[in-house]
């Protein structure tokens, strides 16, 4: 093959790479939102945010970190964080309710802001996360998460 | 002839051993323990304000004629909105009026997980509308981070932080202390307003005709700027009239009144300390590359 | 007398080819690791308020094919990858820690490949433009394989992944575009005095 057929082929790879990988992205963010491991929050119908098992776990720490800054002492466990950190580090603030999807056939949960105080979201062991009510003796409200929807 | 050739051969390589020597030793230097933030965390580039402007493109910094329910567009040269620090960023950022009174602020994002092209982006504005005529500061502490965790703006702002200083269009309401006066200069509704809400805890006292930005305030229980306030602090309330400072005093003569915050200041000099090494290992590199290019054309010579 | 010692000293400089690893040289194998250490100090030092991922790439790529495209041997990019690598750790360039050094050395090992799939004909504007972005891109690549290792959120490694692809893909060719130009201009005059 002579340099400039292998000149083309490579321009062609170039074209393929760069479209592959918007692909993969879609891809991934589409599977992702279908098996509950990334999961969007919804506000005025569209998405301002994904979340993960990952996610979860980082802000659990951030949390737990300001918290010691602050002089508190939060009682979330390791892989928790409180669903109002959540949402505030999503940039969601001033709603009027939140409602959370669970993957499959579980209940959706409506939760005003007063009724989040209790709430944590704690990351599973395959790559998803459930909320669970912490005041309410750490009861898990929703197994695997697969959508936050906020209402204004 | 042997020996010769034994000669240039033990000098060709104590020359390159010392030019390992010389690339090495700075580097090791560097990476050495607490000199620089090389280690647990890495060297990370610092996070810089890029620009700060209104709806329209114009610049805010320094700004008079500022809308008074403005939206301001701050660009950052890094992710700052990330979501793992979104909370400990908003809370970086402080509106001061001229008394050094805290206005609440609405900040706004577009996370990177949804739109990577806008993470360098943070919206600001005020939950309530400025006076007319007065001047505010908008204060961005150096604590802000970006997504990667190490680069902060005390980085290129010798942990001061940011402090924007801008002026709203309109003439500047006074709260006068005679009813009489009161009713002479201003409309008594505008007198009530908003403006008069941010001084209401200050006495204005001068002549009828000072221009309204360099009247001399003194407040029986004025606030002042707040220099060490945590991000969540609200401002220090002067007990005295020697707490509080006139207006001009307040606003202008402090450039550095924005202080650090809940920066580390160890943490700081240790990365000044890093950047200062640096600087030595890029001087260093530099020689290294002079010499190797001098090297080079003396050989090239000596062959020609 | 002095006319023999020159040819000397010029045979001795060919000689210890074998002594070292891909049969380069120890004039190459040091230039090499001056590549090298530019790559990481580069890095170090061009700190460009650009903010856009895979800026690093327009000298990065463009000084790892440059050292390649002026010491044409098997091996080089593999070398100045490891040396970069290695600098990169003790400089702590980044998050990642030891990992770090994949980040450089995996482009290294696919230039000494791709330069042979090219026909070493590095000088090529064209040529540069393709190397330049598959490396760019690789080290992208890698970056996700050590997010992975490192437990970075899928969330962060996926979403952005195409935009930050093209941006590689960009600056990587600009780099390469660079190298090309300037392996052109040099090759001829280093020529006579880089035993290559």
């Amino acid at each position: 093959m002579t340099v400039n057929k292998r000149i083309i082929a490579g321009i062609l790879l170039l074209i393929l790479i760069v479209g592959g990988s918007y692909f993969f992205e879609q891809i991934t963010k589409a599977q992702g939102s279908r098996n509950g491991r990334l999961v969007p929050v919804i506000q005025h119908d569209e998405t301002t945010a994904y979340l993960d098992a990952g996610v979860i776990r980082q802000l659990g720490r951030q949390e737990q970190e300001m918290n010691k800054d602050a002089g508190e002492t939060g009682d979330n466990g390791d892989n928790e964080v409180s669903l109002g950190f959540v949402l505030g580090s999503a940039g969601v603030a001033g709603y009027q309710y939140i409602e959370v999807s669970g993957a499959g056939d579980s209940e959706d949960i409506k939760l005003g802001p007063r009724d989040i105080g209790g709430i944590v979201l704690s990351s599973n062991s395959n790559s998803t996360f459930a909320m669970a009510d912490k005041a309410g003796g750490n009861r898990v409200i929703i197994k695997e998460v697969a959508k936050i929807y906020v209402a204004d | 002839m042997t020996n010769g050739k034994m000669r240039r051969r033990s000098g060709l390589l104590a020359l390159l051993l010392f030019t390992v020597l010389l690339s090495a030793l700075p580097l090791a230097a560097y990476g050495d323990n607490d000199d620089g933030p090389g280690n647990d965390q890495g060297v990370f580039k610092p996070l810089g304000l890029v620009s700060a402007t209104l709806d329209n493109g114009t610049s805010i910094i320094k700004a008079d004629n500022v809308p008074l329910k403005p939206k301001i567009t701050m660009q950052f040269d890094k992710n700052v909105v990330s979501l793992i620090y979104w909370e400990k960023n908003k809370r970086c950022f402080h509106l001061y009026d001229e008394n050094g009174k805290e206005l609440a602020l609405i900040l706004s994002k577009i996370n990177d997980t949804v739109d990577f092209t806008k993470r360098q982006y943070i919206w600001v504005e005020p939950a309530g509308q400025l006076a007319p005529g007065t001047g505010y500061r908008l204060y961005v502490a150096p604590d802000l981070v970006a997504k990667n965790g190490g680069s902060t703006l005390s980085m290129t702002t010798d942990n001061q932080g940011v402090t924007i200083r801008f002026k709203t269009a309109g003439e500047k309401i006074r709260q006068i202390s005679g009813p009489a006066i009161a009713a002479e200069d201003a409309p008594p509704d505008a007198a009530a307003g908003s403006a008069g809400a941010a001084l209401a805890d200050n006495k204005i006292t001068g002549g009828a005709g000072a221009a309204s930005t360099t009247s001399t305030v003194t407040g029986s229980t004025g606030t002042e700027p707040a220099p060490d306030a945590a991000p969540e602090d609200t401002p220090v309330t002067g007990g005295s009239a020697a707490a509080s400072k006139p207006l001009a005093e307040a606003d202008l003569d402090q450039p550095n009144e924005a202080a650090p915050g809940e920066a580390d200041a160890a943490k700081f000099a240790a990365v000044q300390r890093g950047r200062r090494l640096q600087n030595i290992v890029a001087a260093a590199s530099g020689i290294l590359l002079a010499g190797w290019a001098a090297v080079e054309v003396s050989r090239r010579k000596k062959k020609g | 007398m002095l006319d023999m010692e020159k040819e000397e000293m010029s045979a001795d400089l060919k000689t210890p080819a074998d002594s070292f690893i891909f049969n380069i040289g120890l004039a190459d194998a040091i230039r090499l690791t001056m590549f090298g250490t530019l790559i990481s100090v580069s890095r170090f030092v061009f700190q460009l308020p650009i903010g856009m991922p895979g800026h690093t790439s327009v000298y990065w790529m463009g000084l790892l094919m440059l050292g390649k495209g002026l010491i044409p041997k098997f091996g080089a990019g593999t070398i100045m990858g490891i040396v970069s690598g290695v600098l990169a750790i003790v400089f702590g360039l980044g998050k990642e820690g030891p990992l770090l050094a994949f980040k450089c050395i995996v482009p290294g090992v696919l230039l000494d490949i791709l330069a042979i799939l090219f026909l070493n004909k590095l000088e090529s504007i064209w040529v540069g433009v393709i190397i330049g972005a598959l490396l760019s891109w690789s080290k992208l690549l890698t970056s996700i394989a050590l997010g992975v290792i490192l437990d970075i959120p899928v969330v962060f490694l996926a979403v952005g992944f195409g935009y930050a692809a093209l941006l590689h893909v960009i600056f990587g060719a600009a780099g390469g575009v660079l190298a090309a130009m300037l392996i052109k201009r040099l090759k001829p005059r280093l020529a006579s005095s880089w035993q290559t």
